[in-house]
């Protein structure tokens, strides 16, 4: 609003004055023209991520499912002495280059975990790489193994990409995996269990689906699969990113149990005394060591490696000291180390 | 005293007296309308002020939890070596914020007010979790990591909550300092009507009394002009003086307070990188963002207000570190890449020396840019609460002056 109500005379003193109220009241309008805004709040950016692009999983033919998923190829026989390994070999070749390059979990308590005051990643899968390290570069060749820390979605990816030699990381050997990777004999035994409060009185798998109750496991694994069969039907599953987010979902009341490899439920015992296994495994999980699909010669390898150590009850020691001895395990439901099955033909 | 013809004369004391009653009531109205138009800009640019205040406060508050965030990720690094000091900078970070939060919740609207006191809630869950993260880490249980993604989590819904609280707070500024703008009309109205009203009367009085001038009312005349042209100069002074602040020092003061937010974020994201060796890609993500949101931001201060050029020196100093930890970790020693995110030097490059220069510089700048706005608000505020007196003063002025001016010619009817 404009004030311009000054006096019209024809005298020339009151024109001049009104031709000054105006320019005044310009004055005013140029004064309150314009907000006052402050800049608009900072919005980053990140270069386009790369994305893999992803392929459907392929399917195993009905073919394919005749055979065992657990059996591999036969061992190298005699198996080469560290340091001779046969000339072109993918063995040479890890000897020549001096590391062998690992993908582990590092979260896993007793399989493959890292131990926050020394940094040093130890457990069961840590071990078994550690014997092939030693066969391969002989003693003092655990120190040539270069860890690399990988989720379970990394797993087959990086043997695929060969951004790693060997992956051990609770890794079930199945027939679909086999169509993208290799695997060596089965070197532990797991089994889908569910972990419970310890004054839940929750008892089984059967206890939770009549009591409707929530169960938490880990989004895309075969773990929830599992449980989300029909025969399950009743259960309320909480599904969690990761493995361990279960863990904190039934310490914080979010979930009355979690249900996953029992390895790794163990391995949470261990963490909350306040958690326990209960009930039988309801399905077979197979670990073995996977290796890159065109690398039969390191599975051979390998698989002589685990047999030598399945003699020689290193195997034994191995389980004994991390599920026993942690008091993860009582000595009687360890199972016994598996009797490898190398009838797979080779490719 | 001689008559004129034209006007009978028994009309004279009547228009005389409707002339007394128009001129006090011009200054009255001079007096109020100027007073309540001075007070509608005052107050709307201490409402700015005030949200001006609010939002420095509330981006306190954000950089204090991010920090505390970023103190906590670093120290979970660390296990058992934890470093007292950095548990001690943790504890009084969540204490700051959590009185900042108490004191942002007084000065806030009631719909933020509601935000901010869920913030402070959820700052004790999340403090909750930091500990539970750390009991387990130090017992060399894995599932800490989880509690410490799950503290990031919330710290991260927090921040959200605390920017929605910023940009309404942003936005309450930008009203209050368009409502000023808008608030001064009444004075030029009222100034120009008291104005009109006196330079008719003189004429009239001139012409009917063929006398040139009428002291009290010429004067009543100058005095209402003066406060024309000073109130209307000081009524814009202060304005530009308020909207310079704004896009000024506040600009520039909320720019940094962004860098800084988003510089102890990326800090954070750098340490849970480590902490979920192999899981951490997505942090990694958050880092780049959070970063581009430093430079981006930094950016804009250096060049518009030439404000942070050296903090985004730092910044890009401490970026360089940063992905030479990255290097590390990604060839696989991740033990090395630890040592050097942490406070140890490789090659003369330092993350965390560089990481202290930018905070220290950010914190320096956001200091002195929040107080000087803050002293041009308070600038404005003064010359505005003078000028509401000077107004008051010349409108009753003018009255008197006007009514003393018509007594002059009104005595020789008695």
């Amino acid at each position: 609003m404009t004030p311009r109500t000054a006096p019209q005379r024809s005298r020339p003193l009151t024109v001049r004055f009104a031709a000054a109220l105006v320019a005044l009241g310009s004055l005013v309008v140029a004064a309150c023209g314009g907000g006052a805004a402050l800049p608009d709040e900072v919005q980053g950016s990140i270069a386009e991520a790369t994305t893999t692009p992803t392929t459907a999983a392929p399917e195993c033919t009905p073919e394919q499912q005749q055979q065992s998923a657990v059996a591999t190829y036969a061992p190298l026989d005699p198996l080469p002495e560290p340091g001779a390994m046969p000339a072109g070999s993918t063995m040479a070749e890890i000897v020549e280059r001096g590391q062998l390059r690992v993908g582990v979990s590092a979260d896993t308590l007793l399989f493959g975990a890292r131990d926050p005051l020394s940094g040093v990643i130890e457990g069961v899968d840590i071990e078994v790489l550690r014997l092939v390290a030693r066969a391969l570069f002989g003693e003092g060749g655990e120190d040539r193994i270069v860890y690399r820390v990988i989720t379970y979605a990394q797993r087959l990816p990086a043997l695929e990409a060969g951004d790693v030699d060997l992956v051990a990381h609770t890794m079930t050997i199945n027939c679909r995996r086999w169509l993208r990777i290799g695997f060596s004999s089965v070197y532990y035994q797991a089994g889908q269990k569910v972990l419970v409060k310890t004054d839940s009185g929750f008892d089984s798998v059967d206890d939770l689906v009549a009591a409707g109750a929530r169960v938490c496991a880990p989004e895309g694994s075969t773990n929830i699969d599992e449980i989300q069969k029909p025969k399950y039907a009743g259960i309320v599953v909480v599904p969690k990113p990761d493995i361990t987010d279960c863990l904190v979902a039934m310490q914080r009341g979010q979930a009355d149990a979690t249900t996953g490899d029992d390895t790794v439920l163990a391995g949470f015992a261990v963490q909350d005394p306040s958690v326990e296994l209960v009930g039988e495994a309801f399905t077979e999980e197979p670990y073995g060591i996977g290796a890159n699909r065109d690398d039969v010669d390191l599975v051979q390898f390998v698989n002589g490696v685990l047999d030598r150590a399945r003699t020689d009850g290193e195997l034994d020691r191995i389980m004994r000291t991390w599920l026993v001895d942690t008091g993860a395990l009582d000595e009687a439901d360890v199972p016994p180390v598996p009797a490898p099955d190398h009838s797979r033909p080779l490719p | 005293m001689r008559r004129s013809f034209s006007v009978r004369s028994a009309d004279t004391p009547a228009k005389l007296q409707l002339a007394t009653a128009v001129t006090v009531l011009a200054g009255i109205a001079l007096a109020i309308g100027g007073w309540y138009a001075i007070d509608r800009r005052d107050t709307a640019i201490d409402d700015a002020a005030a949200a001006a205040r609010q939002l420095i406060q509330v981006q306190d508050v954000r950089v204090q939890v991010v920090q505390a965030d970023s103190l906590a990720s670093n120290a979970y690094l660390q296990a058992g070596q934890e470093d007292p000091a950095v548990r001690a900078a943790y504890d009084e970070r969540l204490g700051e914020a959590s009185s900042g939060l108490v004191a942002a919740a007084r000065a806030a609207t009631l719909e933020d007010a509601a935000t901010l006191e869920s913030v402070n809630r959820d700052l004790a869950a999340y403090a909750g979790l930091v500990e539970q993260a750390r009991a387990n880490n130090r017992q060399g249980f894995p599932v800490g990591a989880a509690y410490q993604r799950e503290a990031r989590q919330l710290a991260s819904e927090l921040v959200v909550s605390l920017r929605t609280v910023e940009q309404s707070t942003r936005q309450r500024v930008e009203d209050s300092m368009e409502r000023a703008s808008r608030s001064s009309w009444l004075l030029v109205l009222t100034a120009v009507a008291a104005l009109a009203v006196l330079l008719l009367g003189s004429w009239w009085l001139a012409r009917r009394w063929r006398r040139l001038i009428n002291v009290p009312i010429a004067l009543a005349a100058l005095i209402t002009f003066v406060v024309l042209v000073f109130g209307v100069g000081v009524n814009a002074s202060a304005m530009s003086t308020a909207r310079d602040a704004v896009r000024g020092e506040l600009s520039a003061a909320d720019l940094v307070a962004q860098a800084r937010a988003a510089g102890f974020d990326a800090r954070a994201s750098e340490a849970l990188t480590l902490i979920n060796r192999g899981n951490g890609a997505a942090y990694e993500q958050q880092w780049q963002l959070s970063a581009s949101v430093v430079e981006l931001a930094l950016e804009q201060a250096c060049d518009r207000h030439d404000v942070g050029c050296g903090t985004l020196d730092d910044h890009l100093a401490y970026a360089d570190g940063h992905r030479l930890v990255r290097e590390l970790d990604d060839a696989g020693d991740w033990d090395g890449a630890v040592r050097l995110a942490t406070g140890g030097a490789l090659d003369g490059v330092d993350p965390s020396r560089d990481f202290e220069r930018f905070a220290a510089s950010s914190s320096t700048h956001l200091a002195e840019q929040s107080a000087a706005a803050g002293a041009a608000f308070d600038e404005a505020d003064d010359s505005l609460g003078r000028l509401r007196v000077l107004v008051v003063v010349a409108g009753l002025a003018v009255a008197v002056l006007g009514a003393a001016g018509y007594a002059q010619r009104l005595r020789e009817y008695r």
